[in-house]
C-alpha cells in the first residue's frame, strides 16, 4: 500500500509539473500577444483561448496533488476540540465526501466528453480548436482525482484499522500551521521547523 | 428553505468537510430534493466553462507571480531598503514593517506568504532594538492583511467573478482604500509610541544619500507593480494579461538575480498549482450552488426578505457588517468569500450601494477576519514563526488594528469616493 501511495504521490506530481509547463507557456504566450498588439498593432489572436485550456487542463491535473498535500480548505474551528477519535473521524468522512463530490463531477464531465467525440465539437471561435485534445486532459485530471480520493480513503482506513492514528492523520488530517507557513513562505523560519520530524504530527500543531 | 441551506452549510463546514465538498453536496441535495429539472445536468458544461474562463487564468498567474518572486530572494533586500526610508519615525522598524508589507502586497495576493516573509526578517529587530514586543507582531499580523485589500489581489478576482462586477473596476479602487489603511497602521503606531515612548524602541535614521542608493533594492517590487496594476491601470491589459507579464517580468527579475533554476521553478510551481487547484475547486462548487440556488430562486427570495425587513438601507448593511465580523471569528476568508458573496451582494445592491464599492469594504471585512481571534491565520502565521512567546502577546498586539480597521470602515462608509473616485476618473 505504501508502495502504491508514493508512486501515485511521484505521478501526481509529474502531473503538476506538467501543468506548470503549460501554465509559464500560457504567460509567455499571453506577454507575446500583448506586447504585438501594443508595440505593432497586430493580434495573435487566440491567446486567450488557449490559455484557458492551459489553465483548465493544468488546474485538473492539480487536482490530485493538492489532495496528496491535503491542501484542500476544511474550516478546523471545530475540529481543534474534537478529540482524536472524531478528528480521525471527520479526516475520513470528509475524503469520503471528496470523493463522492468528485465521482458525480466527472462523470457529469463524462457527458460533456463523450458529445465532443460524437459530435466532434470544435470551438466557435476563429481558432476552431478540436475540443477532444484538451477535454481528455481535463477528464483524465478528474479521473485521477477520483482515483487519488479513493485510494486515500483505503490507506486511511487500513492504518485507522491498525490502530496508526498518526499515520492516517498524515495522509488524510488538516495540515498543522507550521506546515503551511513552510508551504507558503519558503524563507521563512518557523519555530518549530527543527524538531518537527522527529515529533508524531497529529495534525494540530498549533 | 433559506434556513436549511444555512443550516446545512454550517453543519457541513463545521463538520470540517473539505469546503469544496460541503458546497458541491449542498448544491446536489437542494437540486435533488427541490428541483424538478436534473440541474446536475448542467455539472459538466459547468466545470468546463467556468475552468477555461480567461479572467481565472490571472488567478495561477498572479500565484506563480508571488511565488517566483519568493524565491527570487528580494526581501531581505526590499525591508532594509524600506528601513532606510520609514524607520526615523516614532515607532521606528514597525513602520517597515507596515512599509514592506504593503509593498509586498502589491505584488503578491497571499496574506500568509505575506506575514510570514516579512515577519522573518523582521523580528530578530524586536530585542535587538527594544520594541515593545506585542505592538511589533501586531503590525507584522496587521500588514500581512493588506494583500486582500491593495491589488493584485485574488480575492477582487473571486469577487469579480462571483458577482459580475468588473475586476479592473475593483483594482481601481482598492489602490486608495489601500493606501489609506497603510497610513492608518502607521498613524496608529505613532500615536501609541508617542503616548508610550518605551514601546518605540531605537529608530533608525538614514540620510538622503543612502535613502537614494536604497531604491535600487525598491526597485524589483515596485517595478513589477508598475507592470501588472500600471498597465490595467492605463487599460493596456486586462487582468489575466497583465498579469502574465508579471510572470514574465518576475522571471527575467529572478534570472537576474541568478535564482532562476529549474528546482526553483519547479518548487515555484508545485505551490502555484496545490493552491490553484484548491481554490478552483472550491469556486467549480460554489459557481454550481449559486446555479442552483439563483434557478430555484432562493437568491432572490433571500434578497426579497431582507428588503422587506424594513430596516433602512444603512442599518441593513451594519446587520450585514455584524454578520461579517462574527463569521470572521470561526471562519476562514477564503471560504467566508466565496460562501457569502453571492448571497449577500444582490442584496447590498438593492438596497442602492455599488458593487464595486462592497467589494472592497468587503475586503477590509476579510482583513479584519485574518486578525480576530480564534481564527485569525495572521496571528497563527506570526506565533508560528516566533522562537518563543505566548500567543497573547500576538492577540493583543493585533488589538489596536483591529480598531484601524473599523476607522477604514467607517472612511468608507461616510466617504465612498475614496473607493470610486479612481473607477470613476478613468471609466466615467
Amino acid at each position: 500500500m505504501s508502495r502504491l501511495l508514493a508512486t501515485m504521490r511521484q505521478f501526481s506530481r509529474v502531473l503538476t509539473w506538467f501543468g506548470g509547463v503549460l501554465l509559464i507557456g500560457s504567460a509567455f504566450l499571453v506577454t507575446i500577444d500583448v506586447l504585438c498588439r501594443k508595440l505593432l498593432n497586430v493580434s495573435l489572436g487566440g491567446a486567450d483561448e488557449l490559455s484557458g485550456y492551459a489553465f483548465c487542463m493544468a488546474t485538473a491535473l492539480a487536482l490530485s496533488y493538492a489532495l496528496f498535500e491535503r491542501a484542500h480548505i476544511r474550516v478546523d474551528f471545530l475540529y481543534r476540540m474534537f478529540p482524536s477519535g472524531v478528528r480521525r473521524f471527520a479526516d475520513l468522512l470528509g475524503l469520503i465526501m471528496l470523493l463522492g463530490f468528485a465521482v458525480i463531477a466527472t462523470w457529469m464531465a463524462w457527458f460533456l466528453l463523450s458529445d465532443t467525440m460524437t459530435y466532434g465539437s470544435r470551438s466557435i471561435t476563429p481558432l476552431r480548436t478540436p475540443l477532444i485534445y484538451p477535454q481528455a486532459v481535463w477528464f483524465f485530471g478528474w479521473v485521477f482525482f477520483c482515483f487519488t480520493a479513493a485510494v486515500l480513503i483505503c490507506a486511511t482506513a487500513l492504518r485507522l484499522v491498525a490502530g496508526d492514528g498518526a499515520g492516517a492523520s498524515e495522509l488524510a488530517g488538516i495540515k498543522s500551521l507550521d506546515e503551511q507557513i513552510e508551504d507558503e513562505a519558503p524563507d521563512a523560519k518557523t519555530a518549530h521547523s527543527e524538531t518537527r520530524d522527529s515529533t508524531t504530527n497529529d495534525g494540530d500543531g498549533r | 428553505m433559506i434556513g436549511y441551506v444555512f443550516v446545512g452549510l454550517l453543519f457541513l463546514i463545521g463538520l470540517s468537510i473539505p469546503v469544496a465538498a460541503a458546497l458541491g453536496w449542498l448544491g446536489l441535495l437542494i437540486q435533488y430534493f427541490a428541483s424538478a429539472m436534473p440541474l446536475h445536468r448542467a455539472l459538466g458544461d459547468m466545470l468546463w466553462q467556468t475552468g477555461t474562463d480567461f479572467l481565472l487564468v490571472a488567478i495561477p498567474m498572479f500565484v506563480l507571480l508571488g511565488e517566483i518572486l519568493l524565491r527570487a530572494g528580494i526581501t531581505e533586500r526590499m525591508y532594509n531598503g524600506i528601513v532606510k526610508w520609514l524607520a526615523w519615525l516614532p515607532g521606528g522598524l514597525m513602520h517597515s514593517n507596515i512599509g514592506s508589507s504593503a509593498l509586498f502586497a502589491a505584488t503578491s495576493g497571499s496574506s500568509v506568504a505575506t506575514a510570514a516573509t516579512i515577519g522573518t526578517v523582521a523580528l530578530p529587530q524586536i530585542e535587538k532594538r527594544g520594541y515593545n514586543e506585542p505592538l511589533f507582531l501586531g503590525t507584522i499580523a496587521a500588514g500581512g492583511t493588506l494583500g486582500i485589500l491593495i491589488p493584485p489581489s485574488i480575492n477582487l478576482i473571486l469577487f469579480g467573478l462571483l458577482t459580475d462586477t468588473s475586476v479592473s473596476e475593483l483594482y481601481l479602487a482598492g489602490f486608495l482604500p489601500g493606501l489609506v489603511l497603510s497610513l492608518i497602521f502607521m498613524v496608529t503606531v505613532v500615536i501609541a509610541c508617542v503616548l508610550r515612548p518605551s514601546w518605540g524602541g531605537e529608530r533608525v535614521t538614514a540620510t538622503w544619500h543612502e535613502r537614494f542608493v536604497a531604491l535600487i533594492d525598491l526597485l524589483p517590487p515596485i517595478g513589477i507593480f508598475l507592470v501588472v496594476v500600471g498597465s490595467i491601470y492605463a487599460g493596456l491589459a486586462t487582468p489575466t494579461e497583465a498579469a502574465s507579464l508579471g510572470v514574465v517580468a518576475a522571471m527575467v527579475l529572478a534570472a537576474a538575480n541568478g535564482s532562476l533554476t529549474i528546482a526553483m521553478l519547479r518548487a515555484a510551481v508545485e505551490g502555484t498549482m496545490r493552491t490553484t487547484a484548491m481554490i478552483m475547486l472550491i469556486i467549480l462548487a460554489a459557481v454550481f450552488l449559486n446555479f442552483v440556488l439563483s434557478t430555484l430562486g432562493i437568491t432572490q427570495a433571500l434578497t426579497q426578505g431582507i428588503v422587506e425587513l424594513g430596516l433602512t438601507p444603512f442599518q441593513t448593511l451594519l446587520m450585514i457588517i455584524a454578520f461579517y465580523l462574527v463569521l470572521g471569528c470561526f471562519m476562514e476568508t477564503l471560504s467566508m468569500l466565496l460562501t457569502t458573496a453571492t448571497l449577500v451582494t444582490p442584496i447590498v445592491v438593492a438596497l442602492g450601494y455599488d458593487p464595486v464599492w462592497f467589494g472592497i469594504l468587503l475586503m477590509v471585512l476579510l482583513e479584519l477576519a485574518l486578525i480576530t481571534p480564534p481564527v485569525g491565520i495572521n496571528l497563527y502565521v506570526v506565533q508560528g514563526i516566533r522562537p518563543k512567546g505566548s500567543m497573547n502577546d500576538v492577540m493583543i498586539g493585533a488589538v489596536p488594528f483591529v480598531f484601524s480597521m473599523f476607522v477604514m470602515l467607517a472612511l468608507l462608509i461616510a466617504f465612498p469616493s475614496l473607493a470610486l473616485w479612481l473607477p470613476k476618473l478613468v471609466y466615467g
